[in-house]
């Protein structure tokens, strides 16, 4: 069972969003763009996600021409259980408002 | 007009990038990357919230910690030789011979340690300082116990008890840092 203790809402609200497509790669500023997390917050979040083993990262090459590759993140089977705990206890859904601070 | 915010952004990534910690570096060139799928509105914001989080990444890096930890130390060690230099000094117009050479004997032996923490890490500080306070312990057990009184002994106990508050402190820094330094690493 994953460790849940001090797990904020910032990032229970970055796990549920990242759950809601668990096989997919999903890009930073989209999943600021649907959490409401600003890059300040966003991106140390992840960063600590994955050093848990809760998250991968892998560059994925752009589908548009001349653009360079994105960075892009999918939760882990560690992270997946994760997000399910966070969503079965019922803790605050993802805030899918726009509205991005620093 | 829509070229300006761009401009800021990148030359703020760019900074992002350089403070950055080395082991942190692919995620703010995936930052960095992600920046050209940005909105150009909210482009400056973005890029504003990668530099705070290269910030907060290098403040919290271990080498970061490593370095403020060991420059505590040096530096204290430092200071407190220069500080029973200084008294040595005091004490030899006074012709005080035992305080004397007490605050040369610890000037000596805080410049030693202050090299070898600078040489050899956390190992040294805990090595040296742990039987020196041992040693201080039972010389300031012998001044205050010991038959004969010399003149100035409870100065020199006074002394001794500095030092060994200072050796305290030092070796819980130390101790502190290279158990926060090995679990920042990933070593348990």
């Amino acid at each position: 069972m994953p460790r849940r203790a001090n797990i904020s809402r910032q990032t229970q609200s970055a796990l549920l969003a990242l759950f809601e497509r668990p096989q997919e790669w999903r890009y930073g500023y989209e999943l600021m763009e649907q959490t409401g997390i600003a890059s300040g917050t966003l991106y140390p979040m992840l960063i600590r996600l994955c050093d848990q083993g809760h998250l991968d990262a892998r560059w994925i090459p752009s589908s548009r021409e001349g653009r360079p590759p994105r960075h892009a993140y999918r939760l882990t089977p560690t992270g997946l259980a994760l997000a399910r705990s966070v969503q079965s206890d019922g803790l605050p859904r993802a805030d899918f408002g726009k509205g991005l601070a620093v | 007009m829509t070229e300006k915010p761009n401009t800021h952004g990148r030359r703020l990534l760019g900074l992002a990038l350089r403070i950055a910690p080395a082991e942190r570096r692919e995620w703010f060139a995936g930052m960095a990357a992600e920046f050209d799928h940005v909105p150009i509105s909210a482009r400056g914001r973005f890029a504003l919230g990668c530099l705070l989080a290269a910030i907060r990444e290098r403040v919290i890096s271990p080498q970061s910690f490593n370095a403020a930890a060991r420059g505590l130390l040096i530096g204290g060690a430092v200071f407190w030789a220069a500080l029973n230099l200084r008294f040595a000094g005091r004490m030899s117009t006074a012709e005080a011979l035992v305080p004397e050479a007490l605050g040369y004997g610890t000037a000596l032996i805080f410049a030693i340690g202050a090299l070898a923490t600078a040489r050899y890490g956390y190992r040294a500080t805990i090595a040296l300082a742990a039987p020196l306070m041992a040693v201080l312990a039972l010389v300031a057990i012998f001044l205050r116990h010991g038959s004969a009184q010399a003149p100035l002994a409870n100065l020199t106990i006074a002394l001794v008890v500095e030092d060994l508050v200072v050796l305290a402190l030092a070796l819980a820094i130390a101790a502190f840092a290279s158990r926060q330094t090995r679990m920042r690493q990933g070593h348990p």
